[in-house]
């Protein structure tokens, strides 16, 4: 299976992403191959995936996570870092180019989930439901996503970003401070500072 | 209408909560009403405002607030009828804003996000998903824990309740219809209903505003 051409073929528009490799690729299978051409290696099971907050939209009036910050596993695809192989510099200005794209934006924290614990997530036949892919970019080589394996139906898409939702310890997002000891808040611009 | 009495209506009406609209026009949306602050509007269906013009401001939704703007309206504005400022009720020192219209006002200003409102390619606010969750915040009332908003990457409005032994996702799907899951405690309920934005549904009777 070629996942690279797969992954560069499909027309990088929304659902029809999605789609487009579900139907090329069915039940995950691209999980084995690499998806980039500048992805390492697979994302493993032992892997710790890491999802930056950067809108407000997805944070309550409490300051807690809401569960929209997992839609985009219906639509485009939801980006999340590889934590283990995602240099500090990377991520420093994977942060920057996030934040400075849009002055609304900002880093509310990350939520962390192993991977195995992810795919694990199973559909009421007992296979598995989200996919997690390496899509590794040029200049982000940790770049990875998670994507709906099959055709979900409305009636279970809120109960699938529910599981998401707990698995990635919503309650505990880790402050921009403290991820890394603070190692890329720091390099921020204070301009970008914003929390 | 005279430019500089129209800014006296907008400031003055600025400061009153809309009342009485509702028996006048039920189904009528404030948000609904179509104005521009360009003085360059050309088009045939725009017309300044004239003295048999009712501009209404609530000081919520997205009706405009400058004082030192000259408004056009749209000539099919024929709903709105004309209000005596004397007859609103003044919002200042009695009354605070609701936690329904916050959430109301919250779901409205997205209205004015575009396509890849995250930088993620998700969809800009689907304007029917948006109306079909003001009206079941309308429909909610007081009685129970006021729910977070939420626009969805695919542009869908949903609502989400987390609280103590409570989950609930109720997601508009822009076309009449909801779909939901709810966890209380132990006890699982997911499913797509039509949704008429008239009456709450059933289940939901049962389930949140017990």
């Amino acid at each position: 299976m070629d996942c690279q051409k797969l992954n560069q073929d499909i027309e990088n528009n929304g659902a029809v992403r999605i789609d487009g490799i579900n139907q090329a690729a069915p039940d995950c299978i691209c999980e084995k191959y690499r998806m980039s051409q500048f992805s390492p290696n697979t994302v493993d099971n032992s892997e710790n995936l890491a999802r930056f907050i950067f809108s407000p939209i997805h944070v309550d009036r409490k300051g807690r996570i809401k569960p929209s910050i997992f839609s985009q596993i219906f639509t485009t695809g939801c980006s999340i870092q590889r934590d283990g192989i995602a240099t500090s510099n990377e991520l420093i200005d994977f942060t920057q180019k996030f934040l400075s794209g849009d002055d609304n934006r900002l880093w509310k924290g990350v939520l962390i989930a192993k991977s195995e614990t992810v795919r694990k997530i199973v559909n009421s036949l007992k296979n598995q439901a989200i996919c997690v892919y390496d899509t590794a970019e040029m200049d982000n080589p940790a770049h990875a996503e998670m994507m709906i394996s099959y055709n979900i139906a409305e009636t279970d898409r809120a109960e699938l970003t529910a599981r998401l939702y707990e698995v990635f310890d919503n309650q505990n997002p880790i402050s921009p401070e403290k991820y890394r000891n603070g190692e890329i808040w720091q390099e921020l611009p204070s301009d970008l500072k914003r929390s | 209408m005279n430019p500089s009495s129209l800014k006296g209506t907008a400031a003055v009406a600025a400061q009153f909560l809309l009342l009485g609209i509702t028996s006048a026009a039920p189904n009528l949306d404030v948000s609904e009403f179509k104005y521009s602050t360009h003085k360059t509007q050309t088009s045939p269906n725009w017309v300044r405002a004239d003295n048999s013009t009712s501009m209404i401001f609530d000081g919520i939704n997205s009706c405009p607030t400058q004082s030192n703007s000259e408004f056009l309206v749209h000539s099919d504005i024929s709903l709105v009828k004309t209000i005596d400022p004397r007859s609103l009720i003044p919002l200042t020192g009695n009354r605070s804003t609701t936690l329904q219209e916050t959430l109301v006002g919250e779901i409205r200003s997205w209205g004015l996000l575009n396509d890849n409102w995250d930088g993620e390619g998700s969809l800009k606010p689907h304007s029917q998903s948006s109306k079909e969750a003001v009206s079941f915040v309308n429909l909610l009332g007081e009685t129970i824990t006021a729910p977070e908003p939420m626009l969805l990457s695919s542009g869908h409005i949903a609502l989400f309740w987390n609280d103590h032994n409570l989950y609930a996702d109720i997601e508009f799907l822009g076309d009449g219809r909801i779909a939901y899951f709810i966890k209380v405690n132990d006890d699982k309920h997911k499913g797509v209903l039509e949704f008429d934005s008239q009456q709450m549904p059933t289940v939901f009777k049962a389930i949140l505003l017990c």
